[in-house]
């Protein structure tokens, strides 16, 4: 928000200079920097608005930081006038509920000419644009008082009969710039009895205009529902100084100190005589009072202050002790934000100074600190990929359906299957930032295929991987699954088996024992205890291989068993046999290799593929199978027998022809 | 004679290029059956003049052959020596290839580190969260200016009305606050925890905003917990995560869940205080928004605000990897770039 420098000076003559100014303010209020010129934007914060979002309110702010008293007149309502005896004009509000206060006051003798350059200088500081007399003494109160305030020419009101009222469904208004905007029963009008005059607290309309020929006004200051005038403001699009003002929920005092502002002007400034004042609601505000508990503030803030200096930063901020023997504070009708007894202590602290507050550690209530279990899966499993020389990659948690930007890249199929596979359950955003990202992203593989795409341009081969949230819709909710992304590319080489490889070792690493990988029509599967806990697959990727895999971390995480226990070493040496086999294309080695294992056979350690060669009908297999039992060595005659009974399973199993 | 032995042997050994060869010619000349040997042997059958007369000379030529042929297989050593590989310490390392953490990575688990070691927990939330979460449970009241201080990506409603029967709206969170919500509600106070987690806001993104950053939420809630051990902790944590050097400076500030609200800065380390484009000219950065848990929050939760009290805080990770690695464009994290991410 935009102040002028030198009104706030003028309110609170202590004030140095404007580096003082916004220096002070920083330390003690609030954020501010200087704008250039006389202008200082201040951030006033949005509990803020009724009493400081005004030059009065920042001049009271610097002036309780200073410990001087600011320059504050308040203007007396007119007493003349508050008695007129001529009733030319009524005001009826249709709902207290939207406009709890409406003042509104009669002037006339009013010559329409440029404002005095004192007050056009002021509101250029602030950004508005002079216009005329009257209209620059509205703005003007609004900025020094923080009451916004609207004038219409008197005698463009049929009726003379001003009307609060809801307006009715596809009302047309056309507001002072000439822009035609159609209402509902939502917002809130004032209106004469033909037609509404203004969009109530956001913005005046073009029939009862103050223009360059008019002679008498009504000056309106309101206080209006804030939640209503942010709904209306942002259902029309229209955000005006007074709607952002009323939005924020000022007190109704501010419309009794901002009209009687404005009467003092019109007559200083236009020679206007006032006439009848029609108020509403004149009755006087509840108080609210707070009992300060001294105590509990030093407990509260980790400080020692005593009841004098705590009444004297309370007094310096405009609150008044009611009591002192109970420590009561009036809290004045403008803070609004203050409703509690921690409000009041921040008052006092941030006057007392946080960087002057000593800092003391924490007495920490002692309690076995950690991490969640899926953070210690989440840690483990990216030493042990960075390890193998995987590198982790960020993506976004977005994705768009069409993939315009990367069809033609060799990846281009697999991305569109994969996408497809989602589509039915992918969450869609309702404000995506741009159609490129519409959906929250249903697998991590369509973002890791972009990433090896991009990469491609700079390296041959790639191994990535990203840790992140999924996304699919269930029903009303959304579920959302942590899961391992893996990406292993290359120019030059085949890169399944070392997916595969990756895969397989880091399952042993972080303790997955029990699972088995069955391949399904191009995929393989990860299950483990009946579930599926990921898969393995190739993309069509042209001549370069791109291999993906992915896991969900949740149901792994389920399926950990811990430390492996340790096999005590074999005192016994084993003995190792190789064995060719020529089989037919069909057969599939995870087959023969598993058919060995899980065979009667007596004394196998392990199982391994150890050549492969492909002729035009045959494939060509070496297994190299260990023997060794606990117990004693092993004899040939006993692993010759079991290498006979693996030959016949292979022969029958298979039509293996051995080598 | 010996004459004609010299000749050869000099234009001999000009041929050899190896021990072998070399060891040949020895034994040609010099060997038992050698030229030279043979008349070294004849001298006994020689007239005492003629020995005399040779002899001398012979044991002349022999030592000089001798001596050429220890010369040349000194030289033929050290050549062979020169073909054996050998050991360059100043060649360069093989390169080890290990994979890279993403930077976010690195200062999340440096964060969580050190909190843990003051004896915080660390825990997540979702990301998907609803309204009630990501906003009114922390006070920030519907239909107030105060909620647009965040841009909100909200999520499409299903299509078939069926499911509409949503009681609060979805959204991607804001802010990891909510989790200070979800872990009040299932624990028991005094605790101290960290949330660190992935962040959303609707907001065009450029050099320094983006639609995705990420946070790490503190919250300390316990029967004596003060502003003052606010400043202690977090000032603990700065110099452990900065250094011992590192200037703070602390700020009132607004936000609906904490009263009083605060904001620590930090001294620009791009310009050490002096002032640069990183720190707007200020020579300080904010980063931490913190303060003591609003009482309505506290309320929310079921926590009886006359007893229990403490802070809470948030940090963005993407702000404190930028300035510890002077990263100038935040785009970079999530651009799964490998000629950025093999940087760290």
């Amino acid at each position: 928000m935009r102040f002028s420098y030198s009104l706030i000076k003028k309110l609170a003559p202590a004030v140095k200079s404007k580096n003082d100014l916004i220096e002070k303010l920083n330390l003690y209020s609030f954020e501010a920097e200087d704008s250039g010129g006389d202008t200082v934007d201040i951030s006033v914060p949005p509990n803020r608005y009724s009493d400081a979002a005004s030059h009065l309110g920042i001049a009271r702010e610097i002036s309780a930081i200073l410990g001087k008293n600011p320059k504050i007149s308040r203007s007396k309502r007119d007493a003349l006038a508050f008695g007129g005896k001529v009733q030319n004009f009524k005001v009826e509000v249709k709902d207290r509920k939207l406009c709890p206060r409406y003042i509104g006051q009669y002037f006339e003798n009013i010559k329409i000419k440029s404002s005095p350059k004192w007050m056009q200088d002021i509101l250029k500081s602030c950004g508005l644009k002079p216009i005329n007399n009257v209209v620059d003494i509205m703005n003007y109160v609004m900025l020094e008082t923080g009451q916004p305030l609207h004038a219409f020419n008197y005698d463009k009101i049929d009726g003379k009969n001003i009307v609060v009222r809801r307006a009715k469904n596809n009302e047309k208004i056309i507001t002072l710039d000439n822009e035609e905007f159609k209402l509902d029963s939502n917002i809130l009008v004032i209106a004469d009895f033909r037609k509404p005059l203004a969009i109530a607290g956001i913005k005046g309309g073009k029939k009862a205009e103050v223009g360059s020929k008019t002679k008498r006004i009504i000056v309106e200051a309101a206080s209006f529902d804030a939640v209503n005038i942010y709904k209306s403001s942002k259902e029309l699009g229209l955000i005006t100084d007074a709607s952002a003002r009323f939005s924020h929920n000022i007190s109704s005092e501010l419309a009794a100190i901002g009209i009687n502002r404005a009467a003092e002007l019109l007559k200083e400034i236009v020679s206007a005589k006032s006439g009848k004042i029609v108020d509403t609601h004149s009755k006087k505000h509840s108080r609210r009072v707070i009992k300060f508990d001294i105590e509990k503030f030093n407990n509260f803030i980790g400080v020692k202050l005593n009841q004098k200096e705590i009444g004297n930063y309370l007094k310096r901020l405009g609150f008044s002790i009611i009591s002192k023997s109970k420590f009561l504070i009036e809290i004045p009708s403008i803070r609004l934000d203050i409703e509690t007894f921690e409000d009041l202590a921040e008052e006092v602290i941030r006057l007392y100074g946080y960087n002057k507050l000593k800092s003391s550690p924490p007495r920490i209530h002692i309690t076995p600190s950690g991490f969640e279990d899926e953070l210690i899966l989440k840690d483990k499993i990216r030493k042990v990929l960075v390890g193998f020389g995987l590198d982790e990659v960020y993506n976004y948690s977005f994705i768009s359906r069409t993939n315009a930007d990367y069809t033609q890249t060799d990846t281009e199929s697999l991305y569109k299957s994969v996408s497809s596979q989602y589509g039915s359950v992918l969450v869609e955003l309702e404000n995506p930032i741009s159609s490129q990202f519409k959906y929250l992203r249903p697998s991590l593989f369509i973002n890791l295929l972009k990433n090896i795409k991009d990469n491609f341009r700079f390296f041959d081969d790639i191994k990535i991987f990203e840790i992140g949230k999924v996304f699919s819709r269930r029903d009303a909710n959304v579920s959302e699954k942590l899961n391992l992304g893996i990406a292993v590319a290359s120019k030059n080489k085949e890169t399944f088996f070392e997916i595969k490889g990756i895969t397989e070792e880091l399952f042993k690493r972080i303790g997955l024992v029990d699972y088995f990988m069955p391949g399904k029509k191009g995929i393989l599967l990860i299950k483990s205890n009946g579930k599926k806990i990921g898969e393995l697959k190739k993309a069509e990727a042209g001549k370069f291989s791109v291999a993906l895999a992915e896991i969900d971390l949740e149901e792994l995480l389920k399926l950990i068993e811990g430390e492996r226990e340790y096999l005590p070493l074999s005192k016994h040496p084993s003995i190792m046999r190789d064995i060719s086999v020529l089989v037919s294309r069909k057969a599939r080695i995870g087959d023969m290799i598993r058919i060995i294992q899980i065979s009667d056979f007596k004394n196998i350690r392990d199982v391994d593929l150890i050549d492969e060669y492909d002729f035009p009908d045959k494939r060509s297999f070496t297994f190299r199978i260990i023997f060794q039992a606990k117990d004693r060595t092993l004899t040939d005659d006993e692993v010759d027998k079991e290498m006979k009974k693996i030959t016949s399973i292979l022969q029958s199993k298979f039509n293996a022809e051995i080598r | 004679m010996l004459e004609n032995i010299k000749k050869s042997f000099s234009k001999e050994i000009k041929g050899i290029s190896d021990l072998k060869n070399l060891e040949h010619l020895r034994v040609k000349y010099l060997g038992r059956k050698g030229e030279l040997t043979q008349i070294l042997r004849s001298l006994k059958d020689l007239s005492i003049e003629k020995r005399r007369q040779i002899g001398p000379l012979a044991q002349k030529l022999k030592k000089e052959i001798e001596e050429i042929l220890t010369k040349k297989l000194k030289n033929l050593k050290t050549k062979n020596l020169e073909l054996k590989p050998i050991i360059d310490f100043t060649k360069p390392g093989e390169k080890i290839k290990l994979g890279h953490l993403h930077p976010l990575t690195k200062i999340d688990e440096e964060i969580r580190q050190i909190f843990l070691s003051m004896n915080f927990s660390v825990v997540e939330g979702p990301e998907v969260e609803n309204e009630h979460y990501n906003f009114d449970a922390l006070n920030i009241p519907p239909n107030h200016p105060a909620r647009d201080m965040w841009d909100t990506f909200w999520l499409k409603e299903p299509k078939n009305s069926k499911f509409k029967i949503q009681n609060s709206k979805l959204l991607l969170r804001t802010h990891t606050s909510p989790v200070q919500i979800r872990y009040m509600e299932t624990h028991n106070p005094p605790f101290q925890i960290i949330a660190p987690g992935r962040c959303f806001r609707y907001e065009a993104t450029d050099a320094s905003h983006e639609t995705t950053f990420h946070q790490v939420e503190g919250l300390m809630i316990g029967k004596n917990i003060t502003l003052a051990n606010l400043k202690g902790l977090l000032t603990e944590f700065m110099k452990k995560f900065y250094g011992n050097d590192v200037k703070l400076h602390w700020q009132p500030s607004y936000f609906p869940f904490v009263e009083p609200g605060l904001e620590l800065l930090m001294g620009c380390t791009v310009c050490n205080g002096k002032g640069c484009s990183v720190c707007g000219q200020t020579g300080w950065i904010e980063v931490i928004p913190c303060g003591m848990v609003h009482r309505n929050v506290l309320e929310n939760v079921k926590l009886d605000p006359r007893e229990w009290q403490g802070f809470a805080f948030g940090m963005g990770l993407d702000r404190i990897a930028m300035m510890k690695y002077k990263i100038d464009d935040i785009r970079l994290f999530y651009s799964g770039d490998l000629r950025f991410i093999k940087q760290f």
